[in-house]
């Protein structure tokens, strides 16, 4: 069973593949003198964080960063952060429970 | 873009005497302290999230200076503390030279790659000067400490 601190990990970690991966992000933290040699092994770990989650999971995760650039967003007083709905009362069964927002499709954090 | 240091340092924002011996010890103590301050409420997934970013290469800046960083999604604000270590934690650092300072600078999943760099790079580049960094070490006034720090910006 797919848990939010998966979905969660792996969002958090695509954020700084995104950093270590090109650009003027990757330049900036080259030129203050950082390493960036674990980045191999960064992707490894993602691969295996992606095979952790149930293919339902999976699939939603990557369809909405390949759509929007995030597979998650949090919900911040009821409201996506990324499509910024307000969402119904009956949303989210818990803190812990994965669900979708309806509107645009990100997968929603709760906490 | 929101200043990380204010006018003055709040004290909370300043752990002048950090417990930890190791580099996972030292980043989930600041971890605890940005949960008090109400940065995150998941510090086990912020200790995660730093220690990832450690993986993919050491955050030590040299000359003593760590500026261990992460964005993520259970950051619900920018926040930099400020920690500073007695003894000295092995950190990885390049030149060999034990942490003394270190400069945690966290920011929610929303802020832009460039922006997050550009706040680490504030913060590398605040102790980069040798009497800055000398002053970081060792002042124990908030005030003195948020002057050397405010240029940095997330």
């Amino acid at each position: 069973m797919t848990s939010w601190i998966d979905v969660v990990g792996l969002h958090d970690l695509d954020l700084l593949l995104e950093e270590a991966r090109g650009g003027g992000a990757r330049q900036r933290t080259l030129s203050l003198g950082f390493r960036l040699g674990g980045l191999a092994a960064l992707e490894r770990s993602r691969v295996r964080l992606q095979a952790r989650l149930d293919g339902r999971w999976a699939h939603a995760y990557e369809r909405a960063q390949r759509r929007y650039g995030r597979g998650v967003v949090a919900v911040r007083d009821r409201v996506c952060q990324g499509c910024f709905i307000t969402l119904p009362t009956c949303a989210a069964a818990s803190r812990d429970s994965l669900t979708v927002c309806e509107s645009c499709g990100r997968i929603l954090s709760w906490r | 873009m929101s200043i990380l240091v204010g006018p003055a340092l709040h004290p909370a924002h300043l752990i002048p005497d950090l417990k930890g011996h190791s580099r996972v010890s030292v980043l989930g103590e600041l971890a605890r302290q940005a949960q008090r301050l109400g940065a995150t409420r998941e510090p086990a997934m912020l200790r995660s999230a730093l220690l990832m970013r450690e993986r993919l290469g050491s955050t030590a800046a040299g000359h003593g200076c760590a500026v261990p960083n992460a964005r993520s999604l259970l950051v619900t604000r920018s926040v930099l503390l400020v920690g500073r270590s007695r003894g000295g934690v092995e950190w990885g650092a390049e030149d060999g030279a034990a942490v003394r300072l270190v400069l945690l600078v966290i920011s929610p999943a929303e802020t832009s790659a460039p922006g997050h760099v550009a706040a680490v790079a504030g913060a590398v580049e605040a102790a980069r000067p040798v009497r800055a960094r000398q002053r970081l070490f060792d002042s124990d006034s908030p005030g003195e400490i948020a002057e050397l720090l405010g240029a940095v910006r997330a």
